[in-house]
């Protein structure tokens, strides 16, 4: 079932992470308002294919809007102008007939362009690394999960921090390309659980470290990040994570 | 039973089995442990947890993933839970129970002395993922709380909200980067395992290709461990993410070890239909919707063909112009029927032009009636007397809101239909793989030093998986199966010292891999890759699909050979294969699929019974249910690969021993 | 352990500008209570600046005042000259203005632009009150202040001045919390509300002073 859209594409095409890129124009027809925006750039590519031409690259993978591979700036926007909503759940019916889209790749010094629309966003992993984590071993010995009571309301608070799929629209969405989000979010998770407070001080002194270190920019409360987390994931874990960094720098440890 | 199937299960009763064997397994003392190296390959649950556990341990650890982040991996998009044997909720489970309902659920094609260790260990599943920060949902009282699922009558699946899998692999993912931090775990990402090196017998290293530079490299190591999941994107359409691939474990199947149950593949019965030919993969809605929604389809021809015209809306028949037939067929069990039943009757109805999209495969989940049902006890609660039909309607609507909200803006995304107005359609989609690489009681290939883990093996789901056993099994395999067994493998390496990439089995196998790709490349044929891919999933789904039949089966080998040949002559591949090139990562697979759709043909061939997901038209009851036949087909198949075609797989069978469990016919009438 | 000290981290950095800024919401708050001393007349409005030339507060306050200006200021100006650099390459067509205010995007132009509001009213009025005492034919500082509203452009840049540093305060004052970790999800409605009340105040009390001295005083 084909549908009935035009479309004017805007796509940047870079060849690899030294070339010079740009913005190139396709023309698509018989757009079906039911596909997908990935699906809709699958077609485009299999029509690349055809003609001989390479295909516009970019990271996917689950296509149900949780491994967090898909990113894309849509018309300004990582993952397009809804709410809530990663780009492999973005629906066609959301444009118009008619409408000029532009994709490009998200930006940052940290997310350098490997090519066309796919960026290296392994600055998140690393971040990850120096800290992002509770220092527990596979225990032959474990201790029975119900042994430690942890509230429900900061079970659940940890939770929904813990949502974040770590697909970078946060940075990307930022004026000023920080990480804060995706950072605090994970800082927030473990401070939350009574597990991750025994490292707290430690973990969140290193990852801001880490997040400095890979040159995203400073956080100026625009709250973009908070509006583009296709997660909802809140500003109030940026709150927390000040806190805890403020409260790590200065209160001596007992 | 030829020797190299010997699934080396430890002795003793069930129960004390892998007690055993823990005590008397051979161990590596930790200074030998840092002169070892591991490859894993796949940072799923069962990759990343194996990656993370052993280099806990001080194994040196390559680990190698296709995706951009270790954390991508499709376990992420698990949803409803993972089962362990806690049995907080004192309802009579147990280490047994669990090990029963799995063993029964997979209908009696699964390893006892497996199914059992994986019930044993599930609780520490639970406890060591809490100590991660796992958060999992919890009750006001600060405790873990539960909720039940498919397949068993207790309750012991823990969750957290419909994103299970995501926390569970974060969990992992983030003690995987830890060693990342610590120097101990190496990762590889945006590199494809393309083949397996085996020296003297033994795995010895892998031939990947870096995905950015297009780069052919080689890595050694004292034992590789494929954790690279299922093959269900075999079919095209599937709720496999699009990467998932099962070219590793073909390489390694084509390498020597032997590929288990390869047609034993798990159709979920409520996934959001196909809506064009542009589909690019399938999105699963929660089995718990199947609680309260009621699946029908019209009763009347004329009325499933005008709405498949967008003539009528199912809103438009009434009661009585339709069928229920699940709950016609099934009265015991009704919408609530297992996973393999549900799909089967679904397409039956659809196949005989009662569906109800455009293309007339989809079939109505109504909750029409739940939301009339709670609407009538909300206001008996609320004392309101004779409430109006839209006063019934909001009460009620606001109840299923509560209980299943998310799935329902979910698929409001998707579909641009409101659930909550027009009844959801929905269609079975393929969604796992039970059959994979044949392992022992070691998780032990028939390779040795290989390991396979997760869903890539052949598992312990049998025929037919439960829900939310998944997670556990890719868990167990990593945190405490393989940092276990692969002691016993790795205690003769502690003098083997580091292994040279520059030995004549590297050059040889390098050689093949790019001999391939050069042919791949080379062929400069007029069809893309995606046009095969689409084919062979059509074939697949139509002829090794939900049913099959004997003529089924042998034309779709017919057909796939046809298909295998045209790919070979007339694939066009664009771009270059020393650089960042999708489609020939894309090619690679679909090649190697051509050859694993035929084996799963193969497979399903020879299995002369029904069982499980394995649904034979032939052989089934008066009533069409499975017929399985113990006598002659209670064993694990496992296929070898001989010469140069798959034409030539020569099957083995490893014969199921059941001293535990009494075997029988499963019905749900 | 740490790998960066604390006034060097992104945090940290955030930190002194919310403590400054503090700082000098404080100090707007005060500044616009003693210009409303203008209204009770001459003798009210002299007798506040002659307190306000007072050695402690000259040589004791003043400096903190403007060291705390200094810093703000130029932690500021650091701080968007490393966010422009973290994205070297823009977005061609972006829309920022979706997902964040004007506010919060443009805080070092509207800082700017308050410099230089600043800038202006010290050269005429700060430094004539206290370095280089009053011009000739000005009887008093109330005549000074009251004659300089007399003119209309100047009277105007000082309201357009005052309105961008309510919009420089609006992203401002919530921020100063957010920044310091104490912007608690359950404060935050509270937080918003007193934000607008602090600009309206500061804005129209300023504005209030101008326009009262250009047509009552």
């Amino acid at each position: 079932m084909s549908g009935n859209m035009n479309l004017t594409l805007k796509i940047w095409r870079q060849a690899n992470a030294q070339a010079k890129g740009e913005l190139k124009e396709y023309k698509m027809t018989g757009v079906s308002p039911d596909m997908s925006f990935l699906e809709m750039l699958d077609v485009l590519n299999e029509q690349l294919v055809e003609k001989k031409e390479e295909p516009v690259v970019f990271d996917h993978d689950c296509r149900e809007g949780i491994c967090g591979a898909c990113s894309l700036v849509i018309n300004g926007r990582p993952h397009g102008p809804v709410r809530r909503v990663t780009t492999c759940q973005l629906h066609m019916r959301k444009f118009k007939d008619g409408d000029t889209i532009y994709i490009e790749p998200y930006r940052a010094k940290a997310f350098p362009v490997i090519k066309d629309l796919m960026v290296d966003r392994k600055a998140y992993d690393r971040i990850q690394a120096a800290g992002g984590f509770i220092s527990v071993n596979t225990s032959g010995n474990p201790t029975d999960a119900n042994s430690i009571l942890i509230k429900k309301e900061n079970a659940d608070r940890a939770f929904a921090a813990a949502s974040c799929i770590g697909c970078g629209a946060c940075a990307a969405a930022c004026p000023n390309a920080s990480a804060m989000l995706f950072v605090s979010a994970k800082v927030s998770q473990f401070a939350l659980l009574p597990q991750g407070r025994v490292e707290a001080t430690r973990r969140v002194k290193n990852m801001v470290a880490q997040m400095d270190h890979e040159g995203f920019g400073n956080c100026s409360n625009t709250g973009a990040c908070e509006v583009e987390c296709p997660k909802g994931v809140s500003l109030e874990n940026i709150a927390r994570m000040n806190r805890e960094y403020l409260a790590a720098s200065f209160v001596p440890e007992s | 039973m030829s020797n190299i199937l010997d699934a080396k299960i430890p002795a003793g009763p069930l129960s004390k089995k892998w007690d055993n064997y823990k005590e008397h397994v051979r161990l590596v003392n930790p200074a030998n442990k840092r002169k070892i190296d591991i490859l894993v390959v796949g940072t799923g649950l069962a990759g990343g947890s194996a990656a993370a556990s052993l280099a806990e341990l001080g194994y040196n650890v390559k680990a190698f993933f296709y995706q951009d982040s270790a954390r991508r991996a499709h376990s992420i998009a698990a949803q409803g839970g993972i089962n362990a044997n806690k049995n907080y909720t004192n309802d009579g489970d147990s280490t047994y129970r669990l090990f029963y309902d799995t063993i029964k659920g997979g209908d009696y094609r699964s390893r006892e002395a497996n199914v059992y260790r994986l019930a044993q260990v599930s609780g520490h599943i639970i406890d060591q993922c809490v100590a991660q920060g796992v958060p999992f949902a919890r009750d006001y009282g600060g405790q873990l709380d539960n909720r039940s699922f498919g397949g068993a009558q207790v309750s012991r699946t823990f969750y957290a909200a419909g994103q299970t899998g995501q926390q569970l692999l974060l969990g992992c993912y983030s003690a995987f980067q830890r060693q990342v931090g610590k120097g101990k775990i190496t990762p590889y990402d945006r590199h494809e395992m393309l083949d397996l090196v085996v020296v003297d017998g033994k795995a010895r290293g892998i031939i990947v290709r870096n995905m950015v530079t297009g780069e052919i490299e080689r890595y050694s190591g004292h034992a590789v461990v494929l954790a690279t999941g299922g093959y269900g994107n075999v079919f095209f359409l599937s709720t496999n993410a699009m990467g998932s691939n099962g070219s590793a474990a073909w390489a390694t199947f084509k390498r020597g070890a032997y590929f288990a149950n390869p047609c034993f593949t798990q159709i979920h019965p409520t996934c959001i239909p196909v809506t064009g030919d542009h589909q690019s993969k399938l999105t699963l809605m929660s089995e718990s919707l199947r609680n309260d929604g009621r699946i029908w389809v019209p009763k009347k021809k004329e009325d499933a063909e005008a709405i498949q015209q967008g003539k009528k809306k199912p809103t438009e028949i009434p009661d009585e112009d339709r069928d229920f037939y699940l709950e016609r067929r099934y009265p015991a069990f009704g919408n609530l029927v297992p996973r393999d039943v549900a799909s089967r009757a679904a397409k039956e109805r659809c196949d005989a032009g009662y569906g109800v999209n455009s293309t007339g495969k989809a079939v109505y989940l109504d909750f029409k009636y739940a939301i009339q049902r709670y609407g009538g006890i909300e206001a008996h609660q609320k004392g309101l007397e004779n409430p109006t039909e839209q006063q019934i309607y909001d009460l009620g609507k606001k109840v299923v809101e509560e209980k299943y909200g998310n799935l329902f803006q979910m698929y409001e995304m998707i579909t641009d239909d409101d659930p909550y107005v027009t009844p959801m359609m929905i269609y079975p989609a393929v969604h796992y793989t039970m059959g994979g690489i044949w392992v022992d009681y070691e998780l032990m290939t028939t390779i040795k030093g290989c390991y396979a883990l997760g869903e890539c093996n052949f598992s312990d789901h049998g025929a037919n998986r439960l829900g939310a056993s998944a997670l556990m099994q890719g868990l167990a395999d990593g945190y405490y199966v393989l940092p276990n067994t692969i002691s016993n493998y790795l205690a003769d390496e502690i003098h083997t010292g580091p292994i040279p990439t520059t030995l004549p089995e590297f050059d040889a196998v390098e050689k093949d891999v790019k001999a391939r790709i050069e042919k791949l490349m080379s062929i400069k044929g007029t069809k893309s890759v995606d046009s095969f891919s689409k084919r062979l999933g059509n074939i697949m789904w139509n002829k090794v699909g939900m049913g099959r039949t004997k003529q089924s089966l042998t034309e779709a080998i017919e057909e796939i050979r046809a298909l295998r040949a045209e790919f070979w002559k007339d694939l066009f591949v664009p771009g270059e294969a020393h650089a960042l090139n999708p489609e020939l990562e894309k090619a690679g697979r679909v090649a190697d699929f051509m050859e694993l759709g035929q084996l799963m043909a193969m497979d399903a061939l020879s299995r002369e019974d029904s069982c499980g997901g394995h649904f034979r038209e032939e052989h089934q009851t008066e009533d069409g249910e499975a017929k399985r036949d113990d006598e002659n087909f209670s064993y694990v198949s496992a296929w070898q690969w001989v010469g140069d075609s798959i034409d030539n797989a020569v099957l083995h069978k490893e014969p199921l021993v059941y001293e535990e469990t009494k075997v029988q016919q499963r019905s749900y009438k | 352990m740490s790998k960066a000290c604390f006034c060097s981290s992104s945090v940290g950095r955030k930190v002194f500008m919310a403590i400054t800024g503090a700082f000098l919401v404080i100090f707007m708050l005060l500044h616009m209570s003693l210009n409303l001393f203008v209204i009770g007349g001459a003798e009210s409005y002299n007798a506040m600046c002659h307190f306000m030339g007072l050695p402690f507060i000259k040589y004791g306050l003043q400096p903190v005042l403007a060291l705390g200006f200094i810093v703000h200021i130029i932690y500021g100006l650091y701080l968007a000259v490393k966010n422009s650099a973290a994205r070297p390459v823009n977005y061609k067509n972006a829309n920022y203005g979706a997902a964040s205010s004007w506010a919060s995007r443009y805080m070092w132009l509207t800082g700017l632009v308050v410099l230089g509001g600043i800038a202006l009213h010290m050269v005429n009025f700060w430094v004539k009150i206290q370095i280089t005492g009053l011009p000739e034919g000005v009887a008093d500082d109330y005549t000074l202040v009251v004659n300089l509203f007399k003119n209309d452009l100047y009277t105007i840049l000082y309201i357009v001045w005052f309105v961008i540093l309510g919009v420089h305060l609006a992203h401002g004052f919530w921020s100063m919390f957010q920044s310091s970790g104490q912007a608690y999800v359950k404060w935050l409605p509270c937080l918003q509300k007193l934000a607008l009340l602090y600009c309206a105040v500061i804005t129209l009390g300023f504005t209030f002073v101008a326009l009262w001295c250009r047509f009552i005083a």
